[in-house]
């Protein structure tokens, strides 16, 4: 009986111990650490910028390791980096966000979603980051509406401008965003794979990626669509749109201002607290 | 097998169903549910390294997100221990709040860290609410737009937060708690009728509507302003929005000038109102919708749907402000209008009135 007892309080320790994983400090190289500063003002973003670049989201994979937590890989080729810091060719930039060994699925409020096969231009840190190497939702999927370039904001809308407050997308609505308020709405792929897709290559030796209708981190499908849905844009929607130079001309131009130079350093992965520890602050006021 | 030795094995039996991480049995699959069920009820716990109590201005802050989740989910917000370690752990099936650096979120004001029973909008397992400390947790500057910085921009952050935490996403082009905290898209402290800025507005409201499928009880009308200089850009501060540059505070004006002024409204329930705004400008800081206050800059009425948010462009000529050189205060304010088969009995009790940023300088 007391072998009974033995193997019973180990199961029950063990399936504790399971349920209490994690550390607070990272476990690998963590010297020299940058952390990020409060991103409160358009400035705040330019002084940690590490570069602007425009690439293609060619592939979209997930990854898992105990610390980092899970991650959603972006796979971006044809890196061109347009202000700051020279990167590669290829770039994958590890999202948080993801399922979990144990089936479960991990979403973050603040990372933009990515729609697979996109052109992007992204806005990279120049610190460590903890869940994303793209500053706040500084994502940019390039779009053609009503005949012109556009650069559609996570949020569905369009970029017009800068503002001491960050960048401005003061137009209507013109593609469904990452989801719409209410979320009620929003289907979930029966199958998980269907939405991974790679891209192809076609025999001049040029990408064919997948266009999916909207932003997203998979898996997920359009709204139903029973729902409302944007117009197609119009010439007037895209009257006061920036195009892509006009983007990162005004951030060269505030960082000239503010006498800054974007580049410098550039985490590839986090290595700040591992994913499942969050250090919390008593405040000072 | 004796006895005593069955009932030990029950009792070891029942140690180890007990430590069986929650929600195992409960799985919901992904496919055709169309929503994201919610744990009944939700219960939060402040990290007590972070909250104290109830009655400092962060712990107000909780109060009121307590508040709110009364009002909308069965929210429990448990009393902080204060012998809480300065950390909280995500995964392990609890619903924590804390405040911590903004380099810990990387520097946004706030972040929800959401898990799901298997992908995502399937059954919420947890959802923990991360908010920047160094925010202004106070209770927000009377009605004005809450912007980065300001006074209880840190309030707004957490209720938004929580807005994730029970399911509701960003919006950008609508009054709501859930409009983006970045950039000039910063949440706006609207008003009710309560007296509080931080509350849920119609476009949050239809949004847990939709997840929960009923309503509690909520105000159903709000007035709030915003101020473009070109027709149609909207605007939440005093920027000029060719330069992004602050516009001069107060306003010089002369009398006939054009201004435009982007107000909105809103309506919290299923009943259409017919609202009429008047913007005027004051002397005072305090705002009212009592007829005849102040100097009128313009009225416009509109007639709003269920659930519905509406902005429209004011387009008002400066009319005699007094006094040269007086500085005046712009409010919006709001009034009910009864429709002709509208036998409510509230119509006055909920006109509400909002202070925008903008004050003009009399000729």
């Amino acid at each position: 009986m007391r072998k009974w007892r033995v193997l019973a309080m180990a199961a029950s320790v063990g399936v504790l111990a399971c349920r209490g994983e994690g550390g607070v400090q990272f476990p690998g190289d963590t010297t020299g650490i940058i952390r990020p500063q409060a991103l409160d003002s358009l400035a705040a973003v330019v002084r940690q910028l590490n570069a602007i670049i425009l690439a293609d989201l060619r592939d979209i994979s997930t990854d898992y390791e105990n610390c980092e937590g899970p991650r959603t890989v972006l796979h971006f080729g044809n890196v061109q980096s347009l202000l700051g810091m020279s990167h590669t060719d290829t770039l994958q930039l590890r999202v948080f966000g993801g399922p979990l060994p144990q089936n479960r699925y991990v979403v973050d409020s603040k990372s933009p979603r990515y729609a697979l096969g996109g052109k992007y231009l992204l806005f990279l840190f120049n610190t460590d980051w903890r869940f994303s190497p793209v500053i706040s939702d500084h994502a940019y999927r390039v779009e053609m509406a009503a005949g012109k370039e556009v650069l559609i904001a996570p949020n569905g809308h369009a970029v017009t401008g800068v503002s001491p407050l960050g960048v401005e997308t003061q137009t209507r609505l013109l593609f469904i965003p990452n989801g719409l308020p209410g979320v009620g709405e929003i289907r979930v792929s029966p199958s998980q794979k269907t939405q991974f897709v790679p891209c192809q290559v076609n025999p001049d030796g040029t990408s064919r990626c997948p266009q999916l209708p909207v932003d997203t981190q998979p898996p997920r499908e359009p709204p139903a669509p029973v729902l409302w849905t944007p117009e197609p844009p119009n010439r007037e929607d895209v009257v006061r749109t920036l195009k892509i130079t006009d983007l990162v001309a005004k951030i060269d131009s505030v960082a000239q201002a503010i006498g800054v130079t974007p580049g410098g350093y550039f985490a590839k992965r986090s290595r700040l607290e591992c994913w499942n520890v969050q250090p919390t602050r008593e405040p000072t006021q | 097998m004796k006895r005593v030795n069955i009932k030990r094995a029950g009792s070891y039996l029942l140690l180890f169903v007990a430590t069986i991480p929650l929600g195992a049995y409960s799985l919901e699959y992904c496919g055709s549910t169309p929503v994201r069920p919610l744990p009944h009820p939700i219960v939060l716990r402040p990290n007590g390294c972070s909250f104290k109590d109830f009655g400092s201005p962060h712990g107000r802050s909780l109060a009121i997100l307590a508040r709110e989740g009364t009002e909308n989910w069965t929210t429990n917000v448990l009393p902080p221990n204060v012998g809480d370690p300065c950390f909280l752990t995500f995964g392990n099936g609890t619903w924590d709040v804390g405040l911590v650096n903004s380099g810990t979120i990387d520097g946004s004001a706030g972040r929800t860290l959401e898990m799901y029973e298997q992908c995502p909008d399937s059954r919420k397992h947890e959802a923990d609410i991360l908010v920047a400390v160094d925010l202004d947790f106070n209770q927000a500057d009377q009605r004005r737009f809450a912007r980065t910085g300001s006074v209880g921009i840190g309030r707004h952050a957490l209720l938004h937060e929580y807005g994730h935490a029970v399911g509701l996403e960003d919006v950008d082009d609508d009054f709501a708690i859930m409009r983006r905290s970045t950039g000039i898209g910063a949440p706006m402290g609207g008003h009710t009728n309560s007296g509080s800025p931080h509350y849920f507005m119609a476009d949050d409201y239809e949004g847990l509507f939709r997840i929960r499928g009923s309503l509690a009880r909520n105000p159903n009308f709000y007035v709030t302003s915003q101020v473009v200089l070109n027709n149609g850009a909207l605007r939440n501060a005093s920027d000029n929005p060719f330069t992004g540059t602050p516009m001069p505070d107060p306003l010089p004006v002369n009398t006939g000038d054009i201004i435009f002024f982007n107000a909105g409204a809103g309506v919290h329930d299923w009943f259409g109102r017919k609202i009429e705004l008047r913007a005027y400008a004051d002397s005072s800081t305090e705002c009212t919708s009592l007829p005849d206050v102040g100097v009128t800059l313009g009225v416009a009425t509109m007639l709003m749907p269920f659930f519905a948010t509406a902005s429209g462009v004011m387009n008002v000529k400066i009319p005699p402000l007094g006094p040269s050189g007086q500085v005046l205060n712009v409010h919006l304010a709001g009034t009910l209008i009864p429709l002709p088969n509208d036998t409510s009995s509230e119509k006055r009790g909920w006109d509400d009135c909002a202070t925008t940023a903008l004050r003009l300088k009399a000729p």
